[in-house]
């Protein structure tokens, strides 16, 4: 069915795939059309990159007018109940890229992890419930946070 | 230059099994999170089941080919339709996948894998550790040394550092070394004199991701397929 790989053929092969590599590289931090060629070719990744350093903050407004802020880079307000690395990745991922990700997605997963009790992705002991808005700010250069994503929960 | 040792028919078998193995555990993995992965959309279950299937189909060589295209098709759709883990190594699989596609039916008497095809596929996998390298260059918390401080005091990854407590010295010899041996690998793999310590390093740098991110099941695909590169050294073991 495929022809066997011969000098002519490999290195053409070799190639595209380096290309293939480089690109799904230079446009994976910014659109997500490209997925499926991503599977075809392999590209880095560089898990601590710009998203993950940048600094974070999510606020979370509850059913009582109480408020919480998590930060990103503090281990003693990490209120999820695991590192979120494998099974909560898609969640994460948005998460960390509250600039970036789509505000349709980001409401997606915000709405199913965090307003909904099915989802719920918190420690027992955080004291999270009943959460009415979630408001993801990033710090800018200039030192100033800037609100990039908000979704008021449905009651 | 870069002529590899040709790839004996068992340690083909070998890998197929090993990476097929890590294809059925991602599937596993999504069956058992498949709630917090697809947010209980049930249209990705029997894309999953089917996955597992073709996974242990592949691993004991049934319809390998075959198998390989289903594969592919399967995780390029979950890939697309879904932000998984599997983002990270789809095309280190996908790859793999292809890669197999050309390789003839594995029977006993003049089996041998196309030798420009494995280096191919070696080369491949050697630049993107290199350009993985090249970025972190780009990234001005790699280049200050902090990438790995950071890491060490953000709950996110889950890294085995938090628990550790490594000074900041010593985090950032590793930042540095990390970034070193991505860059170095692969130009010492070229040549044949120092592929055997281009290709420990290799192996060196990916034991440390282990140990350092709690994502055994993604650094251990990725060891494992980095491994295929031994040029012949375990060829005994083989034999």
């Amino acid at each position: 069915m495929f022809p066997r790989m011969n000098k002519d053929l490999a290195y053409p092969i070799l190639l595209f795939f380096i290309g293939l590599s480089r690109m799904t590289f230079l446009s994976y931090e910014f659109e997500a059309n490209n997925r499926w060629l991503q599977v075809l070719a392999p590209k880095p990744n560089v898990f601590v990159n710009f998203n993950y350093f940048q600094k974070k903050v999510m606020r979370l407004t509850m059913q009582d007018g109480s408020t919480l802020e998590i930060d990103f880079e503090k281990n003693q307000s990490w209120p999820f109940r695991d590192t979120l690395m494998a099974s909560y990745y898609p969640l994460l991922r948005v998460l960390d890229r509250p600039a970036i990700s789509s505000s349709e997605e980001w409401n997606r997963y915000v709405d199913y992890f965090i307003c909904n009790e099915k989802g719920n992705v918190f420690k027992e002991n955080s004291g999270i419930k009943n959460t009415a808005k979630i408001q993801s700010f990033i710090l800018l250069r200039n030192k100033k946070w800037k609100k990039v994503q908000e979704y008021e929960c449905s009651l | 230059m870069f002529t590899l040792t040709e790839m004996p028919l068992k340690k083909f078998i070998f890998y197929r099994i090993l990476i097929g193995a890590s294809l059925a555990l991602f599937f596993i993995h999504f069956l058992i999170s498949y709630n917090n992965l697809f947010l209980d959309n049930k249209t990705f279950f029997p894309w999953i089941i089917l996955g597992l299937i073709c996974s242990i189909s592949f691993l004991m060589g049934f319809f390998r080919r075959i198998m390989a295209i289903i594969l592919l098709i399967i995780l390029g759709s979950i890939t697309f339709y879904s932000e998984n883990i599997l983002r990270v190594v789809p095309g280190y699989l996908g790859f793999y996948l292809i890669f197999t596609l050309f390789i003839p039916k594995e029977d006993k008497t003049s089996w041998k894998i196309p030798v420009h095809l494995f280096n191919v596929y070696i080369f491949v996998l050697i630049f993107s550790i290199l350009n993985s390298g090249v970025i972190k260059l780009l990234n001005p918390f790699w280049i200050s040394g902090e990438a790995l401080i950071v890491l060490q005091s953000n709950p996110r990854m889950g890294s085995f550092l938090l628990n550790l407590n490594l000074s900041k010295s010593i985090l950032t010899l590793f930042n540095y070394l990390v970034i070193s041996l991505e860059l170095i690998c692969p130009i010492l793999y070229l040549f044949k004199k120092t592929r055997l310590l281009g290709f420990l390093s290799i192996m060196f740098l990916f034991l440390f991701m282990l140990f350092l991110m709690n994502i055994p099941l993604l650094t251990g695909t990725m060891l494992i397929m980095l491994s295929m590169s031994e040029d012949g050294y375990i060829k005994k073991w083989y034999a």
